[in-house]
């Protein structure tokens, strides 16, 4: 289902061309509290790179700083190889000069304005001329599906409408990079599929490189071609969305994105290959053979948690495969509680010792409560954590 | 007090700290002149307080003013009447303005555009012919609407010379288009969906209003109240003549008759003043805690603007208003146009006839009359556009910029308010005559603009603070992130969504500067007389009827300057979507 | 926040700090003295020639006036006669004058030549305050200088020093009554006023008010006293009202049946109209009013101060005032006289009696001269103490 091939993690000055953005070493402080901590990152060209995280990590910051609403406190930051703020050499180019799309999470359409002006607004700022304005904003309203609604005031569109005059309105004198901060948070969730797809489409069509900020990890994972998942101001891992969601390098990006189940566990004994066998719970019901995520750490003997995303789960009724139950990383379960949702079923399992955990289950077999399974953790699927 | 400021500065880099650039050191720049200007008469007034000797005698240090001023047997009454008249008619036109503003800015009731400015019609109206307009018809003697009622019901007793009289005349004269003048702009700047909200989580309208549209509009409802008190603290005019035959004695009569008595008593004015002020800063540090503490966006990039539907209550709605403001300006005005066709105002019987014209020919043939006309439009049009400049940039720094002394500069700009104007003016002649910077412009037409501009510093500042202060950031910073300017952005985007705002406040001191009387005539000389002097000049010599055409004229220019505004604000801003103006 | 975008801010504050440099300084003082001192030639057509060629080289003149109309009709006809000086008139209430030249001369701002008004503040706080020039050397023609052209024999000054001098002292004192409320069986004399019955039904303009009633009552301090005046203003429970329109009209009205200090201009429209038959004037103990001209300090152009000065002291300077005074106000034309024996006052003067009998000014509460500034003090304390009595 989800491609497994990792990616080199990318790293400055290995790629071809120069990154279009470049942020190095970069923190903000406000007062006491440090709200971006020594960020590094590289964007390059022609990709979407999303900042992923919860509300309050640092990442809207972190954008501000990009387009330079904010000042850093530490670091520099690099666009199109111009250094645009520095905190050591008090370098700082104003965002009015910075040459950078962005689209605001409340949208910032100017309610005293029609459709028009505000699309044309950055090219009037730019002097260009009225009749290639004219041309450009009814080629740009057109590419976001706005195409006659020109004269309309901007206050009597709808939320999806609104977004896309956003959406125009930074697309429209050309810019090397767009950013957008949370640009679907305040659509219905219809609306925000549909607007994903579309935005996909036409950043592959434009080629326009983004650094896109979300809290929400389906568009993270959908939109991105690399992510950056942040946490009190810190980057925890850069990767494809693949990457981290299947080799998570922390908890933090591990309970993040997506789902994971978390069982509590103690090191059994270290296998030669590296991987460690951990025995689950209080060790009476199965032992589960697993990847270290952090294997220098662990030891026999010790406390640990093992995870694994739901759907990595293989989950068999228990009469399929007789009685062993609970040997070759199987642990065995009741569905205590069982929901069709359409495409599959959503199963609340209770373990042996009294954890529940909840799984997808496949519509083909005819599960119902009550029905004890076998849970198969697959090895390479398995992440051991220090506890 | 300036906490917040230090998110401006990098932490961790200690030499940063004391860096300064440019923009800072031109905040500083305006800091420093706004509150020299605010702060130097009152701070000489204060130490002449002490000064005892007569006026323009060698100075004698003593307490003598402060023991007349504090020891005056009548200022506990009058502090006690004062509060009681203020706090009374204070609450009703609050509750009042707040309810027409809202119906005029958020309900779809017929021809809110022309109600609306018939409110500022009322505001523009000169308040002594108004005044004596209704002393003649609510006169518990023989006043005309008293006799009246009386014949039919005869045990009526109404006297505008009474406590309920001065609350009423200043709520129809005064308060209550004050403030659905201040109130409405603000009103409209407001997100629909934060009401429509409210009303579909089950609220009834109601209670959207109370829940919802008063919270979201609490700097605007409460720097427009605290104005109000601080104004009534001074408003004198309707007490001097109301509370004079009532006896009902408040403290800005105190002070204004400590001035207006020859030889004047500055000293023991000033006393009496700085015992106000102290006494009120308490209430402005509290507005600026309160209004500090939360975000009061109304206007944000997601911004739509839908009218609630009154339905069947349209009409009786429009009616309510429309039947106040019959009381509010077309009686007064009627009687105000009235009085300049009379012989003697006031006077019904003569056998010769009560009309004439000529009070309008004496009027008109007066040769001062198109200089006089050309010197008020200078010095009010100078001292509007001196003013609205003035206080956007500084409501723009209290806002939206981290300068360091925003609160200090914010705070500053409510001193002005809590002085009265007539204690001032001496101080501000000082400020004039005895600095170096502003000594070369005594004589010219800019101290009238300066001065008459600084007059409504407290007003103009606040409103348009209030107003951007409904702004979303992202507004701006969406501006900045097109490519503009901080300018630019200024003129495309901010001002053009304060724009109602910017009318009222240019319009207010307009007005004001057209009929500024006695700062005209200590700051001007003879060659830029304009006609609100002239009008006293009329009445100084008794001509009072005269002086009430000069009054019309006044009235009429302020009008036309009204209409100006409103059509540019109404074009520019976001009124420019209300098709149904 | 990127602290440079608002320095875009400065070409603001430039243009209004330009804007303000570029305004034309006021008038520097600069008093070259006067052309011919006396000291210096003992003819006075020799100084006065002397004096007006140097008056026409000033070229102008700063002249203070009060507001009344007649002031600007009388600068007007210097004018006329001196085109050569060009005349400012600088038309203020002397109350609103007097704090300002003040402040302007302690300042070191001399901008204004002569004053004519009337003269309370100039005696009161401008003279004390050395405000004037000693006005004796700027008197030069015979006409001016000369006792005998002046009724009462001789110059009549307003203070002790030769600061202020007078050129009209007007006689008034009077009550308003509303006789279909008091008939003149009940009410006719200014010794009635403390008469109890008539408590409660006295309007008083408030005393310290400019044009106040306090200077009727001086003529009655000077007459009866101080306790007179305590029984009327406190014992006979008076309102006091600030607005002179409003008393007139509540007396006009009924509301009130005694006046004082109502408004006389409007009141006698009305009665020219041939209304308000209920009210008439009870006149009773005067008060004089003095009206002078004074230079003032350091007047950047003395010559032209002194030919003002000299030409409005004429006979031709106080025939114009007169003839102004008469044309410019409504009847009756009760103020249109002059201190000059060469000069004939008004009919109307004549008959109201406001001219006073200069010989015997000592019947006379002198209001506006240092001699009248103890009965104006008694009144105004004494109204301090009925304010501060509460209400």
């Amino acid at each position: 289902m989800v491609s497994t091939a990792p990616q080199p993690a990318p790293q400055f000055g290995e790629s071809s061309a120069e990154p279009v953005l470049r942020l190095m070493n970069v923190s903000k402080s406000f007062g006491r509290v440090r709200a971006v901590d020594d960020v590094t990152l590289a964007v390059r060209e022609g990709e979407v790179l999303t900042l992923l995280g919860p509300s309050g990590c640092g990442k809207t910051t972190t954008l501000r700083m990009v387009i330079g609403l904010e000042r850093c406190s530490e670091g520099e930051i690099v666009y199109q190889g111009r250094v645009v703020d520095s905190a050591t050499t008090h370098v700082h180019v104003p965002t009015h000069k910075r040459n950078m799309g962005m689209v605001f999470q409340s949208y910032a359409i100017w309610p005293h304005m029609t459709v028009f002006e505000n699309v044309a607004y950055p090219l009037n700022v730019r002097k260009v001329k009225s009749s290639i304005v004219r041309e450009q904003v009814s080629r740009v309203l057109e590419l976001v599906g706005l195409g006659g609604l020109g004269e309309r005031p901007a206050t009597m569109l709808s939320g999806g409408q609104q977004q896309r005059v956003a959406l125009a309105r930074s697309l429209v004198f050309e810019p090397k990079i767009l950013l957008l901060d949370e640009p679907f948070s305040n659509l219905d969730a219809k609306l925000r599929e549909q607007m994903r797809a579309e935005l996909r489409i036409l950043q592959r069509r434009l080629g326009i490189t983004v650094l896109f900020v979300t809290h929400d990890q389906i568009e993270a994972l959908s939109l991105s071609d690399r992510i950056a998942v942040m946490d009190h101001g810190r980057i925890e891992q850069i990767g494809s969305p693949t990457q981290l969601y299947l080799q998570p390098q922390t908890p933090i990006v591990r309970d993040f994105l997506g789902r994971t189940i978390v069982l509590r566990g103690t090191v059994t004994k270290q296998v030669s290959d590296g991987a460690l066998a951990v025995a689950v719970s209080t060790g009476a019901f199965g032992e589960i053979m697993c990847e270290p995520a952090e294997a220098d750490e662990l030891h026999e003997g010790d406390p640990c948690f093992i995870a694994i995303r739901p759907e990595q789960v293989q989950v068999v009724p228990a009469e399929a495969t007789g009685n062993a139950g609970t040997s070759g990383n199987r642990l065995q379960g009741v569905i205590e509680a069982l929901l069709f949702i359409g495409e599959r079923y959503e199963a609340r399992i209770a373990l042996p010792w009294g954890d529940h955990i909840l799984l997808y289950l496949p519509p083909t077999i005819a599960w119902r409560e009550g029905q004890t399974v076998a849970l198969f953790f697959p090895r390479d699927q398995v992440r051991v954590w220090n506890a | 007090m300036a906490a917040t400021s230090v998110a401006t500065r990098p932490a961790g880099l200690p030499l940063q700290r004391i860096r300064l650039d440019v923009a800072t050191i031109l905040c500083t720049l305006l800091l420093a002149t706004v509150a020299f200007v605010v702060l130097y008469p009152i701070v000489l007034l204060a130490i002449n307080s002490f000064n005892v000797a007569p006026f323009g005698r060698a100075a004698t240090w003593g307490l003598d003013n402060w023991q007349t001023a504090l020891s005056q047997p009548r200022i506990v009454n009058a502090l006690k009447n004062t509060v009681s008249l203020a706090v009374v008619r204070q609450a009703i036109a609050v509750v009042v303005g707040i309810g027409i503003a809202w119906v005029l800015a958020r309900t779809n009731v017929p021809g809110r555009g022309w109600l609306e400015m018939c409110f500022w019609f009322a505001l523009l109206l000169p308040v002594l012919p108004i005044l004596l307009g209704w002393i003649i018809l609510l006169d518990g003697h023989h006043g005309l609407l008293v006799t009246a009622v009386r014949q039919v019901f005869p045990g009526f007793g109404f006297d505008i010379f009474s406590w309920w009289g001065i609350i009423a005349a200043h709520l129809m004269i005064n308060l209550i288009p004050l403030k659905v003048f201040l109130l409405t702009p603000a009103f409209r700047n407001m997100d629909s969906s934060l009401e429509e909200a409210s009303r579909a989580s089950g609220a009834s309208t109601l209670r959207t209003v109370v829940r919802i549209v008063i919270p979201l509009m609490a700097p605007t409802i409460l720097f427009v109240t605290l104005l109000g008190l601080i104004r009534s603290m001074q408003s004198f005019e309707i007490e001097l003549i109301l509370g004079g035959a009532a006896k009902i004695d408040v403290y800005s009569t105190l002070i204004y008759r400590q001035v207006l008595q020859s030889p004047p008593q500055y000293g023991t004015a000033t006393a009496l003043s700085m015992v106000v002020l102290v006494g009120l800063i308490p209430f402005i540090l509290l507005q600026q805690h309160l209004v500090a503490r939360r975000n009061f966006t109304t206007v944000s990039g997601k911004y739509t603007n839908r009218l609630y539907d009154l339905g069947p209550l349209k009409w009786p709605t429009f009616a309510l208003i429309a039947g106040l403001l019959v009381f509010i300006i077309v009686v007064p005005v009627i009687l105000m146009i009235l009085g300049t066709f009379m012989k003697v105002f006031g006077v019904f019987d003569l056998p010769t006839g009560i009309w004439t014209l000529n009070n309008w020919q004496r009027v008109l043939a007066d040769p001062k009359l198109t200089r006089g006309l050309l010197n008020t439009l200078t010095i009010a049009g100078g001292s509007m556009i001196f003013s609205i400049t003035l206080f956007t940039i500084i409501a723009y720094v209290s806002v939206r910029t981290r300068y360091v002394g925003r609160r200090i500069l914010d705070f500053i700009t409510w001193i002005p308010s809590t002085v009265p104007g007539i204690v001032t003016s001496l101080g501000l002649l000082w400020l004039f005559i005895g600095t170096p910077f502003f000594r070369p412009l005594y004589g010219t037409t800019w101290v009238l603009i300066i001065a008459l501009g600084f007059a409504g510093l407290t007003l103009g500042v606040q409103l348009i603070k209030a107003s951007m202060m409904q702004l979303g950031a992202e507004l701006e910073e969406a501006s900045w992130a097109s490519g503009a300017g901080r300018i630019y952005t200024l003129r495309r985007v901010v001002l053009p969504l304060i724009a109602p705002t910017m009318a009222v406040v240019a319009l207010q001191n307009f007005g004001a500067a057209a009929s500024a009387v006695s700062l005209v005539a200590l700051l001007g000389s003879s060659n830029n007389k304009p006609l609100s002097l002239m009008q006293l000049e009329y009445m100084d010599t008794g001509s009072f009827e005269p002086a009430t055409v000069l009054g019309v004229i006044i009235f009429m220019l302020t009008v036309s300057a009204a209409i100006l505004a409103r059509l540019v604000s109404m074009r520019w801003g976001l009124g420019r979507f209300d098709r149904s103006r | 926040m990127p602290r440079p975008r608002y320095a875009r801010l400065l070409p603001i504050a430039l243009l209004v700090t330009l804007l303000a440099a570029c305004s034309a300084p006021s008038g520097a003082p600069g008093s070259a003295g006067l052309a011919a001192s006396p000291s210096q030639s003992q003819d006075p057509q020799a100084r006065w020639d002397q004096t007006l060629a140097a008056a026409k080289q000033e070229g102008r003149v700063v002249v203070v006036t009060h507001t009344d109309l007649w002031y600007q009709k009388e600068v007007e006809a210097f004018q006329a006669k001196y085109p050569e000086i060009q005349v400012e008139q600088v038309a203020m209430r002397p109350s609103e004058f007097t704090p300002k030249v003040v402040t302007e001369q302690q300042n070191g701002i001399y901008g204004y030549d002569a004053w004519i008004s009337p003269t309370s503040n100039m005696v009161e706080t401008v003279a004390p305050a050395g405000g004037f020039e000693n006005l004796t050397p700027y008197l030069i023609l015979p006409e001016v200088t000369e006792g005998k052209n002046y009724r009462g024999g001789k110059l009549l000054w307003g203070t002790t020093d030769p600061y202020v001098l007078l050129y009209q002292g007007n006689v008034t004192g009077n009550v308003i009554v509303n006789r279909d409320l008091l008939p003149a069986s009940d009410f006719n004399s200014f010794d009635q006023l403390v008469d109890p019955r008539f408590k409660g039904r006295i309007v008083i303009r408030t005393p310290n008010a400019p044009q106040g009633s306090a200077l009727t009552m001086t003529g009655i301090v000077h007459n009866k006293g101080a306790d007179f005046i305590q029984k009327l203003m406190v014992d006979q429970q008076p309102v006091f009202v600030d607005n002179a329109r409003l008393l007139t009209q509540d007396l006009i009205n009924g509301k009130y049946a005694i006046a004082m200090g109502a408004d006389t201009e409007t009141l006698d429209a009305c009665i020219r109209e041939g209304g308000c038959k209920q009210v008439e004037q009870v006149n009773g103990y005067k008060y004089l009013l003095a009206y002078g001209a004074g230079v003032l300090k350091n007047p950047p152009h003395p010559n032209a101060a002194a030919v003002f000065v000299n030409w409005f002291m004429s006979k031709e300077g106080q025939q114009t005032f007169v003839q102004t005074n008469g044309d410019t106000s409504r009847p009756p034309h009760d103020t249109a006289h002059s201190i000059r024996v060469d000069v004939e006052p008004h009919p109307d003067a004549v008959a109201d009696a406001t001219m006073p009998d200069y010989a015997h000014l000592e019947q006379y509460s002198l209001q506006g001269t240092e001699f009248g500034g103890p009965e104006i003090r008694a009144v105004l304390d004494m109204y301090k103490k009925v304010e501060a009595g509460g209400s």
